[in-house]
């Protein structure tokens, strides 16, 4: 379970004061795939990068299965990040150093873990997104498309209880968009982990059990779909 | 193009301050090293041409003796020859001010009368010293001091004056001070006069003349003078013009500048690294800039022109920079250069710096030619980045990584290049070759760098993913790819590097050879010499002293030695008088070919000659040859037994037999140092006690033991070497910042990979332990191939550079432990320039590195 409490973060820039995410109060269900949906600027990414804990709110509180992650040590947050969450972001964000398979390895080497402990694992989630014959290869030898399948396999090895989805299609053509949702669906799906998507695509959007619109860092309303996963 | 130098290079200048200056400091350096060295060279030059002309007054010709002077009879000679309209005799005394004065002096006897048509004396006239000048002449222990060093040391008239003079202890009054006018600058004022009578008397010279300077009738040949006097006069006597005495100086001078100005140029060598890695600092930070001034319109040459002229921004602001610095060791390297020129000529005090415009302009040109040079290459590419291609980073690192090929292949011939040039003879004695082929070597490897670093990395790579696991793979495939930032960083530090250990491994053996050398030569138990043993000092021991040792209990034998200067050809050598039968037994002379006892006893026996091995390079004699050696009774040619090596002196030695020394020399008696050997149960504090207590209240020795000699002989080495040493030091402290800035600009180039590591989980300790082992790694790979490189340049130097500069025979030897100091200190200090960057790599939040999207 996630519960979001009057949360609340301001940025400052230059002279200016911006409120990207102003009071926001919400809870989102363990399995469930919620699509955060609104124009650009509205605070969906800031949202998302608080539910991930790469930034602090200003106030409010953010539970994940009764841990308020606000109050966690900069360590604590860490190993918060690393080991219940997973991001995929538009712009895909592999090391460009790493194979593909040591992309997707990454947040289990980062423990100290041999890649020899995780190697069944990579494998199977390369399978999974359909990438394993071409796990030698480096992020500028593939396409977009195969990119962000990379990293929804990074985001998934550690068996996250959350993942967080920044615009995924954001970059790639709508038929490649359409192969990462469809993947990213089937994954949660599968595995019982928490989607939580920000996106301005309806299509992108239309695979989600509960979508919440977005508007100047508030959630102006909520809308939950049948057909969603 | 002035405004948008105006709106960008400035600005941008000005936020970037740390990293300009570094740059600055880089080319500042190289300038300072070039302008230090050839103004404190010209100023020493100066100084010496300033004493020579002062000293020489309007004197047309100088008819000048070596070692003891020669016979005052050869006066009426000169002044009679045709063609002589005025002469006057001088004798020359470099002596030392006692001590608490301890300051050299030139002590000049002249004869007042024939003496003033020569030079125009200012004495200073007050009440007190009316009368001086006539007392001058009448009164034995009278001298005439500079105002300045009077004033200096405090000294008033009537005053007592000690000096040493070889191992007397002599007493003067002053008498009379001289205005710091005419001959009185020499030597900055450190000039004494005394009567001739006077000073044949003091130093044990009746009879005999140093010098005597003459005026020549009006429409004489000088020529044709020059020739008769030489006929007139014995061999070891020389005629000449006062100015000659400058030619022979600045070719010296120049040798030894040489190998100093080589280690400018080094620096400058470093300086093209650091503002190439400045220049492409601001092309990757600024792409976005040079992508939208391409679309607004902005010419490719307008491009390249903005960044170039950054580059000549630092160059010049350096250079100026530079000639400060320059101007700071000047002063520093002045003592040192006076120094090396009073050993082999004529005793120089120099003080004052003279400027030269030529010398300044000289020293910024280069500065100017490496900031373009160091800018070229990324202004060139900022300039053809398509506006496209600009919004992308890595675009320089793709094409450097498709032109390694290239650049290897550039790096080989360079390198061939180098190895031609090393294989060429001397130009005019220098070994201009050699310092080309240094050059070469140094710019063949920086081409060679992108390559090697790919090489090593690739073998270092599983070591360190071993040892560090993810951090060390990382750390290892970044500089990888990075290689156009990581390359030059590396480059640079390499060059410093390998210049540290070359020099090292030069300056290592050279001591090794030495300290072995010493160990076999430095014989004796006991060496004695006179106390005023300062540069030019001819004085011997007294000679009741030299004939009370063999009686002394404990002494075995006693090697008598007698030290004079020589001019062979227009080589100015030491010739060594010695008691070779003693030598022969108790001591040795280190030759290169033959048995040491056969040519000791040939030389004894059949009149021959030892070498040195400077000298034979510099002669081109060898074992067999015959050496023309002038001496009092004429030329002498004698048959060169055999050629030894020696470290003593820059111009070679001779070594005869003390029967030879005197069959030549007949009116020689002095004994300029004595070497003792003991008993083996002999107490050498109990001999050297005996010693003193023989010695008159009067006279004043030096008695060192054989332990003390080969110490300061040592202590002298090491200081010869100090300023090398600080110079590499101060151009690996530049080349590390290098780095640091190198792994600043990669750290901010991967922001956005280090955004990611930290937002899959990555612990900030884990992303500065990634930085800082890349900064390792960079260190360690500098290492090695400066390592390699240091040790072909040490070849270079060694086997091509001293032979044709100076001919020593330096045995080669790579010592482990300097190797594995400074892997220790480049290790200690590429980490410590790691942390910084590390700092930086985590200073930013996660959120507002991914924001960027």
């Amino acid at each position: 379970m996630i519960e979001l409490e009057s949360l609340t973060k301001t940025y400052t820039l230059g002279r200016q004061r911006i409120v990207a995410v102003s009071d926001v109060s919400l809870r989102i269900r363990p399995g469930e795939f919620t699509a955060i949906m609104g124009k650009s600027g509205c605070g969906k990414t800031t949202l998302l990068s608080l539910m991930g804990g790469l930034d602090r709110p200003d106030s409010g509180h953010i539970r994940v299965n009764g841990q308020d992650i606000t109050q966690l040590a900069d360590q604590e947050l860490t190993r918060y990040r690393r080991d219940q969450v997973g991001i995929i972001f538009q712009f895909f964000n592999l090391i460009p150093i790493l194979t593909v398979a040591e992309n997707v390895a990454l947040p289990y080497s980062l423990q100290g873990k041999s890649s020899a402990d995780i190697w069944e694992r990579v494998q199977a989630l390369l399978r999974d997104v359909d990438l394993l014959e071409r796990r030698e290869h480096y992020p500028h030898e593939i396409s977009g498309g195969e990119m962000q399948r990379v990293a929804i396999a990074r985001a998934l090895i550690n068996r996250p209880r959350l993942v967080l989805a920044d615009e995924p299609t954001g970059n790639l053509d709508s038929r490649t968009g359409h192969q990462v949702m469809e993947i990213m669906a089937e994954l949660s799906d599968r595995h019982k982990t928490t989607f939580i998507l920000a996106t301005h695509s309806e299509e992108a959007a239309s695979y989600a059990g509960r979508r919440l619109l977005m508007r100047d860092g508030s959630i102006r309303s909520v809308e939950e779909s049948q057909e969603g996963t | 193009m002035l405004r948008l130098w105006r709106w960008f290079s400035f600005r941008h200048l000005r936020s970037y301050k740390g990293r300009a200056l570094l740059c600055l400091l880089g080319v500042a350096l190289g300038v300072a090293v070039f302008i230090g060295i050839k103004t404190a060279a010209s100023s020493a030059m100066s100084s010496f041409q300033a004493t020579v002309t002062s000293l020489a007054g309007t004197a047309e010709l100088q008819v000048i003796g070596q070692g003891t002077g020669f016979p005052e009879g050869l006066y009426a000679t000169v002044v009679s020859a045709d063609g002589v309209r005025a002469a006057t005799p001088v004798l020359e005394f470099n002596v030392l001010a006692a001590p608490p004065l301890d300051e050299p002096l030139l002590m000049l006897g002249i004869d007042v009368f024939s003496d003033q048509e020569f030079r125009q004396y200012q004495f200073i006239e007050s009440e007190q010293t009316s009368g001086a000048i006539l007392s001058f002449l009448t009164e034995p222990g009278a001298v005439a001091l500079t105002e300045k060093f009077a004033e200096r040391h405090g000294l008033n008239l009537n005053d007592q004056l000690e000096i040493f003079a070889g191992s007397k202890r002599l007493t003067f009054t002053l008498r009379t001070l001289l205005k710091l006018k005419g001959p009185a600058r020499a030597l900055e004022g450190n000039v004494a006069l005394v009567d001739i009578a006077t000073a044949q008397e003091a130093f044990d010279r009746i009879g005999r003349l140093d010098r005597i300077d003459l005026l020549l009738e009006e429409k004489t040949s000088t020529k044709m003078v020059v020739e008769d006097l030489r006929k007139l006069l014995p061999a070891d006597v020389r005629v000449e013009e006062p100015n000659q005495r400058l030619g022979r100086i600045q070719e010296m001078v120049d040798a030894y500048r040489l190998n100093l100005l080589a280690l400018s140029l080094i620096a400058l060598f470093v300086g093209i690294f650091l503002i190439f890695n400045a220049v492409a600092f601001a092309v990757s930070k600024r792409r976005f800039e040079i992508a939208m001034l391409r679309v607004l319109g902005t010419q490719r040459w307008q491009i390249l022109g903005l960044f170039l002229g950054e580059a000549l921004i630092v160059g010049l602001l350096g250079a100026i920079l530079g000639v400060g610095l320059g101007l700071v060791m000047a002063k520093l390297a002045l003592k040192a250069m006076a120094q090396t020129i009073s050993e082999l000529y004529l005793l120089v005090r120099a003080e004052t710096l003279t400027l030269s415009p030529l010398v300044i302009l000289l020293g910024t040109g280069p500065a100017l030619g490496v900031a373009l040079l160091g800018g070229l290459v990324p202004s060139l590419e900022a300039s053809r980045t398509l506006p496209k291609e600009a919004l992308y980073r890595g675009t320089l690192e793709r094409r450097l990584h498709m032109n390694i090929g290239k650049v290897s292949l550039v790096g080989g011939v360079v390198l061939a290049l180098g190895y031609l040039c090393s294989q060429q003879p001397p130009v005019d004695g220098l070994p201009i070759f050699g310092f080309v082929a240094a050059f070469l070597i140094l710019a063949g490897f920086s081409f060679l760098a992108p390559a090697s670093v790919l090489l090593v990395n690739r073998v270092l790579a599983p070591v360190l993913a071993r040892t560090f696991k993810l951090e060390g793979q990382m750390a290892s495939r970044y500089l990888g790819r990075s290689l156009n930032r990581s390359a030059v960083a590396i480059a640079s530090l390499m060059t410093a590097l390998a210049m540290l250990i070359s020099i090292s491994i030069l300056i290592l053996s050279f001591r090794q050879t030495v300290v072995v050398w010493t160990e076999q030569i430095i014989a004796a138990d006991i060496y004695i010499s006179p106390a005023g043993r300062i540069t030019g000092q001819r004085g011997g021991l007294p000679s009741k002293l030299v004939d009370s040792l063999p009686q002394l209990p404990g002494v075995t034998a006693v090697e008598r030695l007698t030290e004079t200067p020589i001019r062979i050809g227009e080589v100015v050598a030491l010739l060594d008088a010695t008691d070779l039968v003693v030598k022969e037994k108790f001591g040795r002379i280190m030759y290169r070919r033959g048995s040491s006892r056969d040519i000791m006893r040939r030389c004894r026996e059949q009149g021959q000659v030892s070498i040195s091995e400077v000298l034979s390079n510099r002669l081109g004699l060898g074992e067999g040859d015959t050496i023309e050696i002038p001496t009092p009774k004429g030329v002498e040619s004698l048959v060169i037994a055999g050629v030894f090596y020696d470290y003593r002196t820059e111009g070679g030695m001779v070594i005869m037999d003390q029967s030879t020394y005197r069959r030549y020399w007949p009116e020689d008696r002095r004994y300029t140092s004595v070497a003792l050997y003991l008993d083996s149960n002999a107490d050498p504090e109990e001999v050297r006690a005996q010693i003193r207590r023989n010695l008159d209240q009067s006279q004043e020795v030096f008695i060192t033991s054989n332990r003390e000699l080969r110490r300061e002989i040592l202590r002298i080495f090491d200081q010869t070497f100090s300023i090398t040493y600080a110079l590499q030091i101060i151009a690996i402290v530049v080349a590390i910042f290098g780095i640091v800035n190198t792994l600043i600009l990669l750290v901010r180039e991967r922001e956005r990979d280090i955004g990611v590591l930290k937002a899959v989980g990555a612990t900030n300790r884990q992303v500065q332990r990634m930085t800082v082992l890349e900064a390792g790694l960079m260190g360690f790979i500098s290492f090695v191939l400066g390592t390699v490189n240091g040790i072909l340049l040490s070849l270079l130097l060694i086997f091509v550079i001293n032979k044709q500069s100076f001919g020593w025979t330096i045995q080669f030897s790579i010592p482990p432990g300097m190797l594995g100091k400074t892997l220790i200190l480049v290790l200690v200090c590429s980490v410590l320039a790691g942390i910084a960057p590390a700092r930086a790599a985590v200073s930013k939040k996660v959120s507002e590195v991914m924001r960027l999207e």
